[in-house]
């Protein structure tokens, strides 16, 4: 009768030996790093612009250091912005990662800029905003035995594509009205443009003239007016088509000033 | 050899290492080192461990204490383990940690109850040897008691004095005589019995005892031959 005893007590401690170490390997991973996700952080996100659509790339890597294989990885990402509204949302569906590999990939979506300046959201053209990237990683892990989630968040600058179209100074002399302006677009950009300036006195157009800008830099430049000979308030207005999204700036200078 | 005393006091200390102080020990370091950690019980787990572990302690001391087959040690045995699943379950948060704002993370989700679970389960097959225990102390205990019995009776009758033969009536000795034997009841046509040929009537003025046959006349009330009555009627 001992001898049973001890034969059930002994096949009881293997079994709870065994459970233990199952629960060890399945638990260890997490706290000591070997089950690993890096999601991408604000300056690994990278921007390109073309034909209307912003594209973003944010890589992000998977390393299942642990004993036993992933299963089920999902991942799902949504991308408001400063004032919370929705500019995108998606769920990939990676599936299983091997124990002992690594998975990295990368994040990609596109932001249809042109479609939304078109339907008169317009923010994010003339507007810096924080784009906030929020992922969430779901998982099981040990046989499906451990379900694995984590929610990471991450704002990352936006910076407008026309960010700045500005007058630094307005000289008046001899029936010339002499124009020094600014124009700052995002790095996004590149090529030129052609930048309108234009002087109405009322809505009278006094003079007009067109200057080419660089893109992706601030460009800076003067034009020369004539023809604002009698006495008023002069309204220099600077126009530009840029890829498509028409900037405006205008501002208005009585005759005393413009001296 | 240790007594049941020692054992008791040595399991109460032992029990009260593992199932109260080690753990409240580690509990701490976990929470200072880990103080984004969340469990459904992380507020007051230190008074959980120390209530549910005491208690722990408290059955397995008293455990000790019962010898092995009594129900009393079944008993607690059984509470001891009830006692462990449930402390168990308290010490991992039934297997769901959340760590908020670790690192990059806003929030990290462990759901390891399945696992808890497994282990619950591996936990209570401990219960298989506390019914073992009990079951082999049970029988071992009858054993002597069987062997106290037979050994009492045989030390009575020894002492006791040899008494003179109980007395028996006639009537005893008489049937303790006979053996007891099986005996079957047949039915009397079977043995031989036929009716009686039909009486012949009586003579004139004479009348016939229905018990033995004789006639009689019809004025008698009582027959000659075996003193019976004759009915009213019959008599003239």
């Amino acid at each position: 009768m001992a001898a049973r005893i001890r034969v059930l007590q002994l096949a009881i401690t293997v079994v709870n030996v065994t459970i233990l170490a199952l629960a060890f390997t399945s638990i260890w991973p997490f706290p000591s790093g070997d089950f690993r996700v890096d999601l991408p952080s604000a300056d690994e996100v990278e921007w390109s612009y073309a034909a209307g659509t912003v594209t973003v790339s944010a890589p992000y890597t998977i390393d299942n250091g642990g004993f036993y294989d992933v299963a089920d990885l999902v991942l799902s990402y949504e991308v408001t912005n400063y004032t919370n509204a929705l500019i995108h949302e998606s769920t990939l569906s990676i599936g299983d990662i091997p124990s002992g590999s690594v998975r990295a990939d990368i994040i990609e979506f596109d932001i249809p800029l042109q479609q939304m300046y078109e339907s008169g959201d317009t923010s994010m053209v003339f507007n810096d905003d924080w784009l906030n990237f929020r992922v969430e990683v779901s998982c099981f892990y040990t046989m499906r035995l451990i379900k694995f989630d984590a929610a990471y968040q991450v704002a990352v600058p936006w910076e407008a594509l026309i960010e700045e179209m500005a007058i630094d100074a307005v000289r008046y002399a001899g029936g010339q009205i002499t124009v020094d302006y600014r124009v700052t677009t995002s790095e996004l950009l590149s090529g030129t443009a052609t930048l309108e300036i234009a002087v109405y006195q009322g809505s009278t157009l006094v003079d007009q003239q067109y200057d080419t800008i660089g893109l992706g830099t601030t460009s800076l430049g003067t034009v020369v007016l004539s023809g604002a000979s009698a006495p008023g308030t002069y309204t220099v207005v600077l126009r530009a088509d840029i890829y498509g999204f028409l900037a405006e700036h205008r501002e208005s200078y009585p005759l005393g000033v413009v001296a | 050899m240790r007594t049941r005393f020692s054992d008791a006091v040595w399991t109460a200390f032992t029990e009260a290492i593992r199932f109260v102080v080690v753990p409240l020990v580690l509990i701490d370091l976990v929470t200072s080192r880990y103080p984004q950690l969340t469990t459904a019980f992380i507020d007051n787990i230190g008074l959980y461990v120390m209530s549910i572990g005491g208690m722990i302690t408290a059955s397995s001391t008293l455990e000790a204490v019962n010898r092995p087959g009594t129900y009393k040690r079944l008993l607690f045995g059984i509470a001891a383990l009830a006692l462990v699943c449930i402390w168990i379950f308290v010490i991992f948060g039934g297997g769901v940690a959340e760590v908020v704002d670790y690192g990059p993370y806003d929030s990290i989700r462990l759901d390891m109850s399945k696992i808890v679970y497994i282990v619950l389960v591996g936990v209570s097959l401990k219960g298989l040897l506390v019914f073992q225990t009990f079951a082999v102390g049970r029988k071992h205990e009858e054993q002597q008691a069987r062997q106290r019995r037979a050994e009492l009776a045989k030390r009575r009758a020894a002492e006791a004095k040899p008494k003179p033969a109980p007395r028996t009536s006639r009537s005893d000795a008489y049937f303790s005589k006979f053996s007891k034997v099986e005996f079957e009841v047949t039915a009397d046509d079977s043995v031989g019995f036929s009716e009686l040929p039909a009486k012949k009537a009586p003579s004139p003025g004479m009348k016939r005892c229905e018990v033995c046959g004789t006639e009689a006349p019809t004025k008698d009330y009582v027959c000659r031959s075996c003193g019976a009555w004759f009915p009213r009627e019959s008599v003239e």
